[in-house]
């Protein structure tokens, strides 16, 4: 079997930092204004002129619930991973269940393997079939080539489809002419035991830039409540590269790809026939996947233009309780234009071919094990301007066809009124669905065994507790009707604050079937039904405020109140969450971010447990980081996380799994560019 | 299936993206331009580049060494940026800035540059005080500044600035562009 080479993710990045600097040219100059004035043309169409960086506030134009991370945001939280950069982004609960897990999700619903949230890293979905969630630790890109993280709360299916429920975030990486030049970064600490990451990038011709990078971590255990090690250390290596080149004045290409490969551990808890009918096992998941991107932007005119964008990406895992292999090809057609005086139109046309195949373990079973499944879809979304400057009227729906519920529509209506210039005022009814997973559709799952002669079960036999999919062909729907406004009261001060009532149907329950006698052990099968109505309202806050010069503080606070966790399919979320960043300047070269945050108390689901929930405290936590530049090509800085007590628990994952605490932990890091 | 399948699969895309994809895989200078930049100034320098590969018509100058007028029309905010071009050499002339709100005032201007703020009607009306003079009309990212009879519209698409040109209305006001700049541009309306 041709697997993809193993090697130590120190090794390997090593080797390509050596490379990085075996191709070290020049130092780059930085053009002051006087020199840009003088360039060509030619130099002039590869300046990016956006404002990042730039102490500057907007006020996005969005109809919806959309927070934006930049690429400083990033830096200056000092997060080594994309779901803990998420928690400065209001409406979204993110969990870290261990070293190596983590449960995010937005407006509610938040586990292991949430079912509402669509993901993409440069236009590609990381959304795994097989649960209808993600799996966050195989998620990576190079933190420091990455332009923004748009994360939209409330359902996008309008535009982004089936499954973008109850949000949609969206990775993008800067383009190639956009990181020039080299980066290496080596750190280590506590938790994060060692890291390094290199890129390298060029101009590779008059209107063409590429780069490549290479990064790799090893991360140490958590804690159990005891103190113990939770034996969830874990190794991560990934490359990858992205071209970006202009063939003429309209047209540009893109090329891009990545590979990693991982081996995480975990203490994995599977039920048994035999006492005492659980057995923690010393579990590695083998992870690896790989990805390649094509796109081509046509621009028309200055309001005209469209793209074609062709994905492969093949993901593979292996552990004690799932073993999956996916391969995903993605086409996509978009096409915008300006028809007459008032109407904004985007429209496109989709088509995924999904293949995986899934081999049983003792707790996880499938039929058929392999599927491969199309599934079309087509948009249209007019932009209407009602009144000049004031008012705009947006409609629009998706309708896709899949092969487990056949067609579906998911159309939405939104307004945005400008009263001034500062100040915008939104308003949207929307559709969105989620198509059953893999599981839901065709799985057999063997959760947990109730020892004989127990209180729950006076038999004499073993009671294997069984979750089986059955297929109803029915998606989970939701109409959501939100409002929002945001206003700059004075040009330091951006507020953006978003409301929403979510009305949930046919979300997924289980329904007890009859007992079946097997012989040595009495089968208690529940079935997988999608017949709950439940719903969910809250409110959404986030502020920026530019106090001086060298003082920003970036305020989110969420408010949730849902009753999704009624039927015990997940925990309760926490009510009250507050995230307080403070980044100061002290001087030219030193940075200082302080990083509070507040969890109220929740609950999740948890099937060892008696009554099936786990409660968890509410917390507050505290990341600081501090950084020098003693010379612009080098930063050194330290940073420390959940600095406020010895460790704390967010979340357990709801089956076969521990509950594990999250400790304290400092790093230091060195970062070189070239 | 194995990894095998795989790669010999993705490798077939890359063949069939290798047909459509150009890259010029040499090692060229390095771009020293990674910084993001004042978007202002950058624009200012495309509006020095779109007087450089403009041909005016002979009798449009008095003189060899007259002055290539551009007007800032209708907006503030980017009177820095144009300062930094001023003097600076259209061929054998000097280019020379002025910062004016009256569109009764553009009449004879080489250049008149748009700002994005001008209100409609008085964009209109601009343009047409400039319309029968070989006037090269600029705007800042506005829609529907070509179909108004304008000459070059800036937009910025994917973080970069664009431009787009009405080759034909340019015909019509006897102006040329140089294939350098038209290289570059998306080109509205024929030839």
């Amino acid at each position: 079997m041709n697997r993809i080479s193993k090697g130590s993710p120190g090794t390997r990045a090593r080797y390509f930092m050596v490379l990085s600097l075996l191709l070290l040219l020049s130092s780059p100059l930085r053009a002051s204004e006087q020199e840009v004035v003088d360039l060509s043309i030619e130099d002039l169409m590869n300046i990016n002129v956006t404002s990042v960086g730039k102490k500057e506030q907007h006020l996005s134009d969005s109809t919806a619930a959309v927070f934006v991370i930049t690429n400083q945001d990033l830096k200056r939280s000092g997060v080594t991973n994309i779901p803990d950069a998420l928690r400065m982004v209001p409406g979204l609960t993110v969990s870290r269940i261990d070293s190596n897990k983590w449960a995010v999700n937005s407006r509610g619903a938040t586990s292991r393997f949430a079912d509402k949230l669509l993901v993409f890293i440069d236009g590609r979905t990381v959304y795994t079939p097989f649960f209808s969630g993600v799996y966050w630790e195989v998620q990576d890109v190079m933190l420091e080539d990455v332009d923004r993280i748009e994360v939209i709360r409330g359902p996008g299916a309008t535009l982004w489809g089936a499954n973008a429920v109850n949000g949609v975030i969206n990775i993008i990486t800067k383009q190639a002419s956009d990181t020039v030049g080299g980066v290496a970064t080596v750190g280590g600490g506590t938790t994060e035991e060692g890291f390094a990451e290199a890129r390298y990038g060029a101009a590779l011709g008059k209107a063409t830039h590429g780069r490549f990078y290479a990064k790799g971590f090893k991360r140490d255990e958590f804690e159990r409540a005891s103190g113990d090690g939770a034996g969830d250390d874990w190794e991560m290596a990934q490359g990858g590269f992205r071209v970006d080149t202009r063939r003429t004045a309209r047209d540009s290409f893109t090329f891009q790809g990545d590979l990693y490969d991982g081996e995480i551990n975990q203490e994995v808890v599977l039920p048994t026939l035999a006492p005492p009918y659980a057995e923690i096992v010393d579990d590695t998941a083998d992870v690896s996947g790989g990805n390649l991107l094509t796109r081509w932007q046509r621009v028309l005119s200055s309001t005209s233009d469209l793209s074609l964008q062709l994905i492969y990406d093949v993901s593979k895992r292996e552990e004690a309780f799932t073993n999956e292999e996916k391969e995903n090809i993605d086409v996509d057609f978009q096409h915008h234009f300006k028809a007459g005086e008032r109407h904004d139109i985007v429209w496109g046309a989709g088509y995924q071919r999904i293949h995986d195949e899934l081999a049983d373990t003792s707790v996880l079973m499938y039929s058929p094990e392999s599927r491969t499944d199309d599934l079309f879809s087509a948009f249209l979304q007019d932009e209407i301007l009602l009144s000049d400057n004031r008012l705009w009227l947006t409609l629009g729906s998706k309708v896709e066809h899949n092969e487990s519920t056949g067609y579906e529509v998911q159309p939405s209506a939104r307004l945005l009124f400008s009263p001034r210039p500062n100040h915008k005022l939104w308003a949207a009814v929307s559709r969105a669905v989620r198509t059953p997973s893999r599981v839901e559709r065709d799985g057999v799952v063997n959760l947990y065994v109730v020892p004989p002669m127990s209180p729950e079960n006076p038999s004499p036999l073993p009671v294997v507790v069984t979750g089986i999919g059955v297929d109803d062909e029915q998606s989970e729907e939701l109409i959501a009707y939100e409002v929002g406004y945001r206003f700059m009261p004075r040009p330091t001060v951006s507020v953006d604050i978003a409301g929403y009532y979510h009305d949930y149907d046919h979300l997924r329950v289980t329904r007890q079937g009859p007992p079946e006698f097997q012989g040595t052990y009495i089968k208690q099968p529940f079935f997988l039904v999608h017949e709950f109505s439940s719903r969910a309202y809250g409110a959404e806050l986030a502020t920026a405020w530019q106090v001086t010069d060298w003082l920003k503080e970036d305020l989110a606070y969420t408010y949730l109140n849902s009753n999704l966790e009624e039927e015990g399919q997940v925990g309760r979320e926490p009510t009250h969450q507050v995230s307080l960043r403070s980044a100061v300047d002290m001087g030219n070269d030193l940075e200082l971010d302080l990083w509070l945050r507040y969890v109220d108390d929740s609950s999740a689901a948890y099937a060892a447990s008696p009554d099936g929930t786990y409660e968890i405290d509410d917390y507050l936590t505290l990341d600081v980081r501090l950084s020098w530049a003693p010379a612009p090509a080098l930063e050194l800085s330290v940073v420390g996380q959940n600095l406020l007590d010895e460790r704390h628990p967010e979340y357990v994952m709801e089956n076969y799994g521990l509950p594990t605490e999250v400790p304290r932990s400092v790093y230091g890091k060195i970062t070189y560019r070239f | 299936m194995t990894y095998a399948k795989y790669i010999r699969r993705a490798w077939g895309i890359v063949s069939c993206t290798a047909l459509i994809f150009p890259a010029q895989l040499s090692f060229g200078p390095k771009d020293t331009l990674a910084a993001a930049m004042d978007e202002p100034t950058v624009k200012a320098a495309f509006v020095l580049n779109f007087a450089r590969y403009t041909q005016w018509p002979e009798d449009h100058f008095e003189t060899a060494d007259e002055p290539c007028e551009l007007a800032v029309f209708g907006g503030t905010g980017m009177e820095e940026a144009f300062q930094r071009i001023e003097g600076k050499p259209i061929g054998s002339r000097p280019l020379k800035i002025r910062f004016t709100d009256d569109p009764e005032t553009l009449e004879g201007s080489h250049i008149v540059y748009f700002c994005r703020e001008t209100p409609l009607e008085k964009r209109l009306a601009a343009l047409d005080a400039v319309k029968d003079g070989s006037t090269l009309t600029i705007g800042d990212d506005m829609p529907r500044f070509l179909g108004s009879g304008g000459l070059i519209n800036m937009f910025k698409k994917n973080d970069r600035l664009r431009f787009e040109i009405n080759v034909e209305r340019a015909l019509q006001v006897r102006l040329k562009f140089r294939s350098r700049l038209l290289r570059h541009a998306i080109i509205v309306g024929g030839p």
